[in-house]
C-alpha cells in the first residue's frame, strides 16, 4: 500500500462510496403496456402527467396526475375529458391525501375479536383466508366501483360458489332517477342534463355545485350558460329545505316544507296548463294533464309548502315567461319515502315545460348506475342475522358509518365467521374485521369506467405503490383462483381494453389507439345532445292518478345531507376537507346542526352549544349554528363527522347524524333516506364553540364584492364602455414589466363559490395545516381563501388571494427588503430573507400574508405529497401567495428552450387551472392576444379596495346580477 | 422674585452626601429578598422567550389580522417611559426649571434601564430572532442592503441612538458624584466608582469643562426625545391601517411618552423616597412639579383621543369609521373606556390643589396612568389590527402566559437594575444638590 497516494486514495473512496450508494429508486413500474415515456428518457425535475380518473364519488370525472421523480403530487383535471373539462373539485383532488394518508394500512394484519392486532406477512394472510374461507356463503359488500372491477368481482364470486353475492353498498348514489323515468316514460334511463341551454334552472333541492350527479361537468354547463349570450343570462330558482352552496348561488331562492316538493311542481304543472302558451302539450292531450293534475291546486301547494300563493304563481310565471327551462330535483329535497314521486313531478314538469331535447335527455342504452338498492341491504342484514353468510369482504364501503343503526349491524357481523376487509385506511368498517388486506388506491391501480353513451373514462396508475399493498384483483385472485379470469390482472385489463376497442370499432391499431388513448385518458364522443322524444302520456297519468299525498311533519325534520367537502362521509380523512372552511358559514373541523332562529328561540340555544337530537330511538350530539337561511321546520347537518374509527383527522366529538336516520327507504326506488322526521331537540348545558374563519359577512360599504345588473352590462356592451384604470398619484417609480407582466381576472360571475381553488392551493403550494386549534388561533395558512359577503340582500363569493399590487403596502415596511416586486409585476416572498417582523401583513388591507408560526412538521407518508418546487418555509417567516411563481417559471423556461415568449394559456396557477367554471383566467398583459388583456378594458373589472391605490394584479369583475325582463 | 426652596427648609449642605450615601450601606435582608424576587422574574420571561425561541412563535397569542400583540404595546411602554428622564435632565436643564435637581439622577437611571428593556422587545417579537442583525446596515458579500423605506429601520436607528445618548448622558452627570464614592470607600469598590469618576479631582478646569459637556449633552438629547418617539409612532402612522394611519402620531405619541414618563417617576420616586429617607431632598414640591407635567401632557393626550375620533367621523371614511366604533364599542371597548379615565378623567384631578399636593393620592394617580398608558398602546395597536379592511379576516388576540411572562421578565429586569443601581450609586445627584442649596441659602443666583 505504499503506493496510495492521496489522489489515488480518493479516488478508491469515491468508486467506494459510489458502489455502496444503495438503490434508492424504486423498481419502475412494470408497465401493462409499453411506457409512453421510457425510464431511461425520465428526467429528473420535469413532471409527468398520466390521464386517470377520479374515484373519490360516483361522477367519475377525468384527472391528470401530475408525476414527480416517481410520485404523484397532484391531481388536476383533464381537460380533454367530457366531465371534468380541466377543472375538479375539493375532494377530487384531495385524493391524494387518501393515497398518503398517515393512516393508510402499510401490512396486512389479523384481529379478531379483542385480540390484539397481529402483522401478518402477505403469503401467511392469503394462507389463512384460504383455510377459513372454503366453507359457506361469500358475501362481497363493494362501494360503487369501476364497471370492469366489478364483473371481475362477480366472476370471481361465482368461481366461489353458486349463492356467492356481491353487494353494491352506495347509500349516497340514487336509483330514484331511473325508476322515474321509468314511471314517467316507460324508459329505465338515466338522465343527461345540458344546463348550458338553460335560461331559466329552477331547482328542487339539486346541489349540482357540489354533490349532486357530477358536480364539476354540470358547474361547468351552468357557467356557460351564466355567460352573457344574446343579452341574456340563466336564472337560476332554488326550491329547497335547507340552505346550500347551490341555493346560496340562485338568483331566487325559497325555503318548504319537507317532503312538499312534489305537490308544489305538480301545482305548477297544473298552473302552466291553464296560464301558460308555452306548454309543449297539443290541446287534444290536455284535457287529459289537466284532469290528472286538477286535485294539485295553487292553494293546497300552498297550504303544504308554506309559499304564499303570489310566490307560487311568481314561480308559474318564470316558467312560463322562459323559454328554455329545466326543473332539477335532488337528493337534497327528495331523500324521504316519496323521493321517486318527487323526481317523476320533477320529469312531469320538464315534459310540460318543452325541456325534453333541449335542456335535459335520457341517455339512450342500459341504466349506467347499477347500485345495489339500499332497501336491498336490510335483507342482507337479515339473511346474515340468520346465520347464512360465512364469509364476507368489504371493499370501498362503510355501511357502519351510513348505516344508521349500528347496533344491528355489529348483531349481526358478530355471526360471520369470517369478515376480510380491502382497504387503503382504515374505516368504521374495516376496522371490525378478522383480516385487514392493504390495497391498491385507484391512484395506483388500473381500471375502466363506463361512463354510459359508449364512452369509456380509463383509471390509470401514477406510480408505484406507497407501501406495500396489492391490487383487489389480485388479492381475490390469490385467494381462491378462479380458472376464467387470468392470473396475471393486467393481463385482463388489457383484454377488457381490447374488447372496448373492439366494440367501439376504433380505427388502426389496437396499439397506436391504446397509446392515444393512454394520452387522453379514454375514449368519448359525448358531443351531441340525445334528442330523442320522451312520451309521459300513459306513466304520467297512471303515476297521478294513483299519487299518494305524502304526511308532512309538524315537528322538526333533520335534513342530513351529503356534504360538499366530505361527501356521505368519506372525505371524513382529510385534512384539506377540514381545514377548507364550510362555504356558507366558514367553519372548520366541526360540523354543527343547522338551525332557524326560531328554534333556536324556542330552545333557548345560542352558536355552540351543544343538542342532543334524538329520533328513531338514537341520538347524537353536535354543536348549534344559527341560520335564518334554514326552513323553520328543518335543522340540518352535513355527513362527514362521528367516525368511530377513521384515522387522525376524522372528527369524533360531534355525532354522525346518519345515526338518526330512519330504517325505512325510497318506496319505489329503495333509496337511502336523508330526512329523520320529528327529531327531539335537548340541551346538555356543554359548549364547544364553533372556529369560524370569516370574521362578518357584512361588507357595509366596503365595496369588496361588486355587482351590475344585467340591463346595466347590456346597455354599457352596446355603448362599447371600457373601464378606465383609476389614475392616482405615485410616490415611488413605476415598476418596469419588459416581457411579462401577470395578471390575473377572476368573473365574480361566475365564481360559485365550491374551493377548488383553495384546495388546489394547497396541494401545489406545500401549504400546512395547522388543525382545529391553530384555525381557533386564526393561524389558517390558505394562501386563497373564499369569502362570502352579502350584497343587494343575496350572498356572493369572492376569491381572495395575494393581489400582487403594483403599489404594495407590505414592500414598503419591509425594514430586509424579504418582500420584493419582480420586473414581471409579482410581489415576490423572500423566505430565506424574511426575518418575521410581519409588518408586511398588518399593512397588507386584504390580509392575504400567512406567518408560520410554528414549524410544520409533514408526518410520513404526506411528506411524499410535496411540490418539489416548492421551498419549505421554516417557522418565523411570511408566506404567501405567489401566483404559482414556479409554474411560471417552467413555462418560461420551456418556452426559452425553443426560443420563444410563452403563450397564453401555458403559464397558469394552481388555482384557475383548477376552476371548474373557469372563473380565473391568468396571463400575460404584455401580450396583446392573452385572455387577460382582453378582459382587463371590461367595464365590470374593478379592483377591491381601489381607494387605497395598491393597483393590484389581480381585477375582479362584477357579478352579474340577473334580472327577469319587462 | 422670591425663588422657591425645593429642599427641606433646615437641610445644610454638610447634611447631603450623608443622606445621599446613606442606602449605599450594606443592604437588609429585604433588599435581598426583593433582588430574588426579580432574579425570579428575569429568570421566568427568560424561560418564556426560550420555549418562544424553540418551539415557534405559536406559543404567544399573535394571528393572522393580530400580528403584532403586546411585544410591540410593551415596546412602545417602555420607550414612552424612558423619555421622562431625558426630558427632566436635558430639557429642564435648558429651561433652567431648578426642580429637576434632586430627580434628575433617578429619572435618568430609569430612562437608561427602560430604554434597554424597550430595546429587547422589537427582538423579542421576531419570528427568526436569530437573524436580527440583519436590521443592521452592514457591508456584506451578498449586497444584501437593509429597506430605509421601512419605519421598522428608522426605529433601529432611533432607539440606538436614544439608548446611546441617554447612556453616556448618564454616565457624564455621575462624574463628580462618583469621585465623591471613590473617595469614600476602599478598595474593588473604590476602584470601579473610579473607572465612572474618570480622574476627577474637582478642579476648577474640570468642573468647567464638565459643564460644557453636561450643557452640549442636553443640547443633543434634547432633538431626540422628540424625535424617538415620533419615529416610534411612525412605526405606526406609516402605515395603512385604519387607527394607524394618522398624521397627529408623533406630536400625540410625545406627549403621550412624557406622560407616561412623568407617572412612572412618580411611581418610583415614592417608595424610594421612603425605603431610603430622602424626604429632605425630595419634597412634595418636586411631586408637584412633576404632576403638573402630568396634567399638561394628559391635557394633550386627550386632545389627540378625541380629536381621532372626531376625524374618523368628519373624514367619512368607512374604514376609519369602523375601526373607531370598534375601538370604543368592540370587543376591546372596555380597555378603550379604562384607558379613557385613567389617562384623562383621573389626571383632571391634578388641577386642585388638595390632590396635586397628596403624595399618596399622585402616587395611586401615577400607577394608574402606568395602566391606562400601557392600555393606549394596546389599543391602538390591537384594536385597530382586529378589525381592519377586510371583513374576513377579522379576529380576536389574546396575550399568552409566555406574553405575560416576558413583560414580567422586563418589569423584573427593570426594577433589578433600578435597584442594583440605587444600592451602589448615588440616586440624587450630590453635586448638583449642594450647588443648588448653596445658592438657595446665599441667594446667589446666575439665571
Amino acid at each position: 500500500m505504499n503506493n496510495l497516494d492521496r489522489r489515488n486514495f480518493l479516488k478508491s473512496l469515491g468508486m467506494l462510496s459510489l458502489a455502496m450508494v444503495p438503490d434508492i429508486s424504486r423498481r419502475p413500474i412494470r408497465k401493462l403496456f409499453p411506457l409512453l415515456i421510457p425510464a431511461e428518457e425520465i428526467i429528473p425535475g420535469t413532471p409527468y402527467w398520466y390521464a386517470s380518473t377520479c374515484c373519490e364519488c360516483p361522477a367519475r370525472c377525468g384527472t391528470m396526475l401530475k408525476v414527480r421523480e416517481g410520485r404523484v403530487i397532484k391531481i388536476e383535471g383533464n381537460p380533454n375529458h367530457p366531465l371534468s373539462r380541466g377543472g375538479l373539485c375539493p375532494r377530487g383532488q384531495a385524493a391524494l391525501q387518501e393515497l398518503y394518508n398517515v393512516d393508510r394500512i402499510r401490512f396486512p394484519f389479523k384481529k379478531i375479536d379483542n385480540a390484539p392486532k397481529t402483522k401478518l406477512t402477505w403469503d401467511s394472510a392469503i394462507n389463512e383466508i384460504k383455510e377459513l374461507i372454503e366453507v359457506g356463503k361469500t358475501l362481497f359488500i363493494s362501494g360503487y366501483i369501476t364497471s370492469i372491477q366489478k364483473s371481475y368481482i362477480q366472476t370471481w364470486l361465482g368461481g366461489i360458489s353458486e349463492a356467492a353475492q356481491l353487494f353494491i353498498y352506495e347509500p349516497a348514489l340514487r336509483n330514484s332517477y331511473y325508476e322515474a323515468n321509468r314511471i314517467a316514460f316507460g324508459r329505465p334511463d338515466a338522465n343527461e342534463y345540458h344546463l348550458e341551454n338553460a335560461d331559466l334552472i329552477m331547482d328542487f333541492g339539486a346541489e349540482f355545485m357540489e354533490t349532486w350527479e357530477s358536480p364539476v361537468e354540470l358547474s361547468h354547463q351552468y357557467s356557460n350558460a351564466r355567460r352573457v349570450r344574446n343579452e341574456n343570462i340563466v336564472k337560476l330558482i332554488y326550491v329547497g329545505i335547507s340552505e346550500s352552496l347551490t341555493g346560496t348561488n340562485a338568483d331566487e331562492e325559497y325555503k318548504i316544507h319537507p317532503k312538499t316538493e312534489a305537490v308544489v311542481m305538480l301545482s305548477l304543472a297544473n298552473w302552466l296548463l291553464d296560464n301558460s302558451q308555452k306548454s309543449n302539450i297539443n290541446d287534444r292531450e290536455k284535457s287529459t294533464w289537466r284532469r290528472n293534475l286538477q286535485a294539485f291546486t295553487l292553494q293546497k301547494a300552498s297550504e303544504m309548502s308554506g309559499l304564499s300563493i303570489e310566490q307560487l304563481t311568481h314561480l308559474g310565471k318564470q316558467l312560463d315567461q322562459y323559454p328554455n327551462t329545466l326543473i332539477l330535483c335532488g337528493d337534497a329535497v327528495a331523500a324521504h319515502e316519496q323521493g321517486t314521486d318527487s323526481i317523476v313531478a320533477a320529469n312531469i314538469l320538464n315534459y310540460i315545460c318543452g325541456s325534453y331535447g333541449n335542456t335535459i335527455a335520457l341517455k339512450s342504452g342500459q341504466p349506467l348506475d347499477a347500485v345495489d338498492a339500499p332497501v336491498d341491504f336490510e335483507a342482507v342484514i337479515e339473511e346474515i342475522l340468520n346465520d347464512q353468510i360465512s364469509n364476507i369482504i368489504f371493499y370501498n364501503t362503510n355501511p357502519f358509518y351510513t348505516y344508521p343503526d349500528k347496533e344491528r349491524l355489529r348483531k349481526a357481523l358478530k355471526k360471520v365467521p369470517l369478515k376480510i376487509a380491502l382497504a387503503t385506511t382504515l374505516n368504521d368498517t374495516a376496522a371490525m374485521a378478522d383480516y385487514v388486506l392493504p390495497v391498491h388506491h385507484t391512484i395506483e391501480t388500473w381500471g375502466v369506467e363506463d361512463l354510459g353513451n359508449e364512452d369509456y373514462s380509463l383509471v390509470q396508475p401514477g406510480m408505484q405503490p406507497v407501501f406495500d399493498s396489492k391490487p383487489v384483483e389480485v388479492v381475490l385472485q390469490s385467494i381462491r383462483k378462479h380458472t376464467r379470469l387470468p392470473n396475471d390482472f393486467e393481463q385482463y385489463i388489457e383484454n377488457e381494453w381490447q374488447s372496448i376497442f373492439n366494440e367501439i370499432g376504433g380505427n388502426g391499431s389496437f396499439e397506436k389507439n391504446w397509446k392515444e388513448m393512454l394520452l387522453k385518458g379514454g375514449v368519448w364522443n359525448r358531443t351531441t345532445l340525445q334528442s330523442a322524444q320522451v312520451d309521459a302520456s300513459q306513466g304520467a297519468f297512471s303515476f297521478l292518478q294513483n299519487y299518494e299525498l305524502p304526511k308532512v311533519s309538524e315537528r322538526l325534520t333533520l335534513n342530513a345531507h351529503l356534504s360538499h367537502r366530505y361527501y356521505d362521509g368519506v372525505g371524513a380523512n382529510k385534512s384539506w376537507l377540514w381545514e377548507l372552511p364550510h362555504q356558507l358559514y366558514h367553519y372548520v373541523w366541526d360540523v354543527p346542526v343547522r338551525v332557524h332562529p326560531n328554534v333556536a328561540r324556542e330552545y333557548g340555544l345560542a352558536e355552540g352549544e351543544i343538542v342532543s337530537l334524538s329520533c328513531n330511538n338514537r341520538s347524537i350530539e353536535a354543536p348549534v349554528l344559527i341560520t335564518d337561511q334554514i326552513h323553520p321546520k328543518v335543522i340540518a347537518m352535513e355527513l362527514g363527522s362521528g367516525h368511530a374509527n377513521y384515522g387522525q383527522h376524522a372528527v369524533k366529538e360531534t355525532g354522525n347524524p346518519a345515526d338518526l336516520l330512519p330504517l325505512n327507504f325510497d318506496r319505489i326506488s329503495g333509496d337511502k333516506i336523508f330526512l329523520a322526521e320529528n327529531v327531539e331537540i335537548k340541551k346538555t348545558g356543554k359548549r364547544r364553540d364553533l372556529v369560524r374563519l370569516q370574521g362578518s359577512y357584512d361588507q357595509g360599504e366596503r365595496k369588496i364584492v361588486q355587482q351590475i345588473s344585467l340591463k346595466e352590462v347590456v346597455r354599457l356592451h352596446k355603448q362599447g364602455a371600457v373601464r378606465e384604470e383609476p389614475h392616482a398619484p405615485k410616490i415611488y417609480p413605476e415598476h418596469e414589466h419588459e416581457v411579462y407582466d401577470w395578471m390575473m381576472v377572476i368573473d365574480l360571475s361566475l365564481c360559485t363559490g365550491c374551493g377548488a381553488c383553495a384546495v388546489a392551493c394547497y396541494a401545489e403550494n406545500a401549504v400546512p395545516v395547522v388543525g382545529k386549534q391553530g384555525c381557533k388561533h386564526g393561524r389558517e395558512m390558505a394562501w386563497l381563501r373564499l369569502e362570502k359577503f352579502e350584497v343587494d340582500g343575496r350572498y356572493r363569493f369572492i376569491p381572495m388571494l395575494c393581489q400582487q399590487c403594483e403599489i404594495a403596502p407590505c414592500e414598503t415596511v419591509c425594514p430586509v427588503y424579504a418582500t420584493v416586486h419582480s420586473n414581471e409585476g409579482l410581489n415576490i416572498q423572500v423566505y430565506n430573507r424574511c426575518v418575521g417582523t410581519r409588518y408586511c401583513s398588518n399593512n397588507c388591507p386584504y390580509k392575504v400574508r400567512r406567518f408560520n408560526y410554528y414549524p410544520t412538521r409533514w408526518e410520513e407518508p404526506t411528506n411524499l405529497q410535496l411540490n418539489p418546487d416548492i421551498y419549505h418555509r421554516p417557522k418565523g417567516v411570511m408566506e404567501k401567495c405567489t401566483f404559482c411563481v414556479h409554474r411560471l417559471r417552467r413555462a418560461k423556461e420551456e418556452a426559452k428552450m425553443q426560443g420563444r415568449l410563452v403563450k397564453d394559456g401555458e403559464a397558469i396557477p394552481a388555482c384557475v387551472q383548477s376552476c371548474p367554471t373557469g372563473a380565473m383566467s391568468f396571463g400575460n398583459l404584455n401580450n396583446p392576444d392573452s385572455r387577460v388583456t382582453k378582459m382587463v378594458n371590461n367595464f365590470r373589472g374593478y379592483h377591491v379596495f381601489e381607494v387605497l391605490n395598491t393597483q393590484p394584479s389581480v381585477l375582479y369583475l362584477k357579478n352579474i346580477k340577473h334580472e327577469d325582463k319587462g | 422674585m422670591s425663588k422657591e426652596n425645593y429642599f427641606a427648609p433646615d437641610l445644610i449642605v454638610d447634611q447631603v452626601n450623608a443622606q445621599v450615601l446613606e442606602p449605599l450601606k450594606k443592604p437588609s435582608k429585604l433588599f435581598y429578598v426583593m433582588i430574588a424576587l426579580f432574579i425570579s422574574f428575569i429568570l421566568f420571561g427568560a424561560y418564556c422567550l426560550y420555549t418562544q425561541i424553540f418551539e415557534g412563535l405559536g406559543v404567544a397569542g399573535m394571528n393572522n389580522p393580530i400580528a403584532w400583540g403586546i411585544y410591540l404595546t410593551n415596546f412602545v411602554f417602555w420607550v414612552g417611559i424612558a423619555h421622562s428622564g431625558t426630558l427632566i435632565s436635558a430639557i429642564l436643564f435648558l429651561f433652567r426649571s431648578r426642580w429637576r435637581t434632586s430627580v434628575n439622577r433617578i429619572a435618568e437611571a430609569m430612562t437608561v434601564f427602560a430604554v434597554t428593556m424597550a430595546g429587547l422587545f422589537p427582538l423579542i417579537h421576531l419570528g427568526r430572532i436569530w437573524f436580527a442583525y440583519w436590521l443592521l446596515p452592514y457591508p456584506n458579500a451578498r449586497h444584501l442592503w437593509v429597506n430605509f423605506r421601512s419605519p421598522l429601520n428608522w426605529d433601529v436607528f432611533a432607539v440606538v441612538t436614544y439608548m446611546t445618548v441617554s447612556t453616556l448622558f448618564f454616565i457624564v452627570g455621575m462624574m463628580p458624584d462618583m469621585a465623591v464614592l471613590r473617595d469614600r470607600f476602599k478598595g474593588i469598590r473604590s476602584k470601579i466608582y473610579g473607572v465612572f469618576a474618570m480622574g476627577w479631582r474637582g478642579t476648577h478646569r474640570q468642573w468647567h469643562h464638565y459643564e460644557t459637556a453636561y450643557l452640549l449633552f442636553a443640547a443633543l438629547a434634547t432633538p431626540l426625545v422628540i424625535s424617538v418617539h415620533s419615529i416610534v409612532s411612525w412605526d405606526f402612522a406609516m402605515s395603512s391601517l385604519p387607527g394607524w394611519h394618522s398624521t397627529i402620531f408623533a406630536p400625540y405619541f410625545v406627549s403621550g411618552a412624557i406622560f407616561s414618563g412623568c407617572a412612572m417617576v412618580i411611581t418610583i420616586l415614592y417608595p424610594l423616597r421612603k425605603f431610603f429617607h430622602l424626604e429632605d431632598l425630595i419634597t412634595e414640591k418636586h411631586f408637584t412639579r412633576i404632576s403638573q407635567m402630568m396634567l399638561l401632557t394628559s391635557l394633550i393626550v386627550t386632545y389627540s383621543y378625541l380629536t381621532e375620533f372626531f376625524i374618523a367621523w368628519y373624514g367619512h371614511n368607512i374604514f376609519e369609521q369602523e375601526s373607531f366604533y370598534n375601538r370604543a364599542f368592540g370587543y376591546y371597548g372596555i380597555y378603550f373606556f379604562m384607558m379613557f379615565v385613567f389617562n384623562s378623567i383621573l389626571p383632571l384631578g391634578i388641577f386642585f390643589k388638595k390632590i396635586r399636593t397628596n403624595i399618596k393620592v399622585l402616587f395611586v394617580i401615577s400607577i394608574l396612568v402606568n395602566v391606562g398608558m400601557w392600555l393606549e398602546r394596546f389599543v391602538i395597536i390591537i384594536t385597530s389590527l382586529s378589525r381592519d379592511y377586510d371583513p374576513y379576516a377579522w379576529g380576536i388576540y389574546k396575550p399568552t402566559y409566555i406574553e405575560w411572562g416576558i413583560f414580567l421578565g422586563s418589569v423584573g429586569g427593570f426594577l433589578l437594575l433600578f435597584f442594583s443601581f440605587a444600592k451602589f450609586a448615588p440616586v440624587v445627584a450630590i453635586s448638583e444638590v449642594k450647588g443648588q442649596i448653596h445658592h438657595d441659602k446665599t441667594g446667589g443666583d446666575h439665571e
